[in-house]
């Protein structure tokens, strides 16, 4: 198995995770997407509201990401969808965390039957 | 607080971390969007008006975390940004560098253009010397200034922020003094006029050895064009450095200094070493 790189805080690359898990299921709004992160982890991620932009116009900008403008009642939406290069991201972001998650369950199992 | 207010608070704060302009206010953009929006769906719940505002604000977060994670995250998204030593120090130490040795190269190529200058009136002479006076204290500061300008530009959207760029800039105001070009006009024949670099203290004598791996400007110019390269000046820089280095250790009288002065030593014999390798091409 491939080393993983460990100095990283073992949440960072979490909310960039979870929207791109949920930009690849359909194409979302800003507030939309922070109430479906809010309702399917059952407010388990803490992060403030409006932290959730930032990570959306820096995956913009590194071309993870498009967007689209719309009006909606007189107000302009930015709607959000993965790219070829957001869904290659994703793949790799799930397999590391596959590879966290099955090394933190793997070590829970020795502690256990130890 | 009203929304303007707000509004005008997390602009601030945006702008203290570096991110202003079209970044800015894409992201006030989507913050008010959303603000609007949570709003909205509080009223039809059931609150009223102001209260359902102000607890959408509050739901967003507070101001500088939001403007910190913006900056964070906006830096976190350029390869300079996820490294802020190098974008903040390291390259404009050696832009500076390379601006001295670029603008030393540049002077001795116009004073081979001049290089009929006795041949010119007193009145054109005159002038002459006035000009290449005034380019001369430009280019002696446009380097620093060139440097300055960048730093303004990228260092405050680094994590390190405004204290990274007083760093860097004390650190590039101590060496921009410390070299100086002087020009010696060709007054008695071609090839009679010369390039002087003067430098002043450790910091002069290290970016000088730093100049001297290009190599003198009017010596390379010659080496371009098929003539042999001049050791006199490599071997003058050469005494002159271990003679201020000497100087400077004895007069500081501390292990750091000397230190300081020995990797000063090993630096310049490493570039005379590679100067001298280049000149022997």
């Amino acid at each position: 198995m491939r080393p993983m790189k460990t100095k990283e805080h073992l949440l960072d690359g979490v909310p960039e995770l979870l929207i791109l898990r949920l930009l690849a299921r359909e194409e979302m709004y800003g507030y939309q997407l922070m109430s479906e992160i809010h309702r399917r982890s059952k407010g388990a991620f803490e992060f403030g509201e409006g932290c959730i932009y930032p990570v959306l116009h820096r995956l913009v900008k590194q071309k993870m990401l498009l967007e689209r403008q719309q009006e909606v009642s007189g107000r302009t939406r930015r709607y959000y969808r993965l790219s070829v290069a957001g869904t290659k991201r994703l793949a790799k972001l799930e397999s590391t965390w596959g590879q966290v998650s099955d090394t933190v369950a793997a070590c829970g199992l020795e502690v256990c039957h130890g | 607080m009203d929304n303007a207010s707000i509004l005008a608070e997390l602009r601030a704060a945006l702008r203290r971390q570096g991110v202003w302009g079209p970044r800015a206010e894409r992201l006030m953009h989507d913050w008010q969007e959303h603000v609007d929006e949570d709003t909205s769906r509080r009223v039809e719940a059931g609150a009223g008006p102001d209260a359902a505002r102000e607890a959408a604000w509050q739901a967003l977060g507070r101001p500088n975390v939001l403007a910190a994670r913006a900056g964070c995250e906006l830096a976190s998204g350029s390869w300079l940004g996820r490294r802020p030593w190098v974008g903040g120090l390291a390259l404009p130490v050696a832009g500076w560098v390379t601006l001295v040795c670029a603008t030393s190269l540049l002077f001795s190529w116009v004073m081979s253009l001049f290089g009929g200058f006795e041949a010119l009136g007193r009145g054109d002479a005159t002038s002459l010397r006035v000009m290449l006076g005034c380019w001369q204290a430009t280019s002696n500061w446009l380097p620093w200034l060139a440097a300055m300008a960048w730093l303004g530009r990228i260092a405050v959207r680094m994590p390190g922020g405004w204290k990274l760029y007083w760093i860097t800039a004390i650190v590039l105001t101590a060496f921009a003094p410390s070299i100086w070009m002087v020009v010696h006009l060709p007054q008695h024949g071609p090839r009679s006029g010369s390039l002087m670099l003067y430098a002043i203290g450790l910091p002069g004598v290290i970016v000088k050895v730093m100049a001297d791996l290009f190599g003198h400007g009017s010596s390379w110019l010659g080496w371009f064009r098929g003539a042999s390269v001049h050791l006199g000046p490599l071997i003058q820089t050469s005494i002159m450095a271990l003679g201020t280095v000497a100087f400077y250790g004895r007069m500081s009288g501390s292990y750091r200094q000397a230190a300081t002065s020995a990797g000063a030593i090993v630096l310049y014999l490493i570039v005379a070493l590679v100067g001298l390798g280049f000149a022997t091409l």
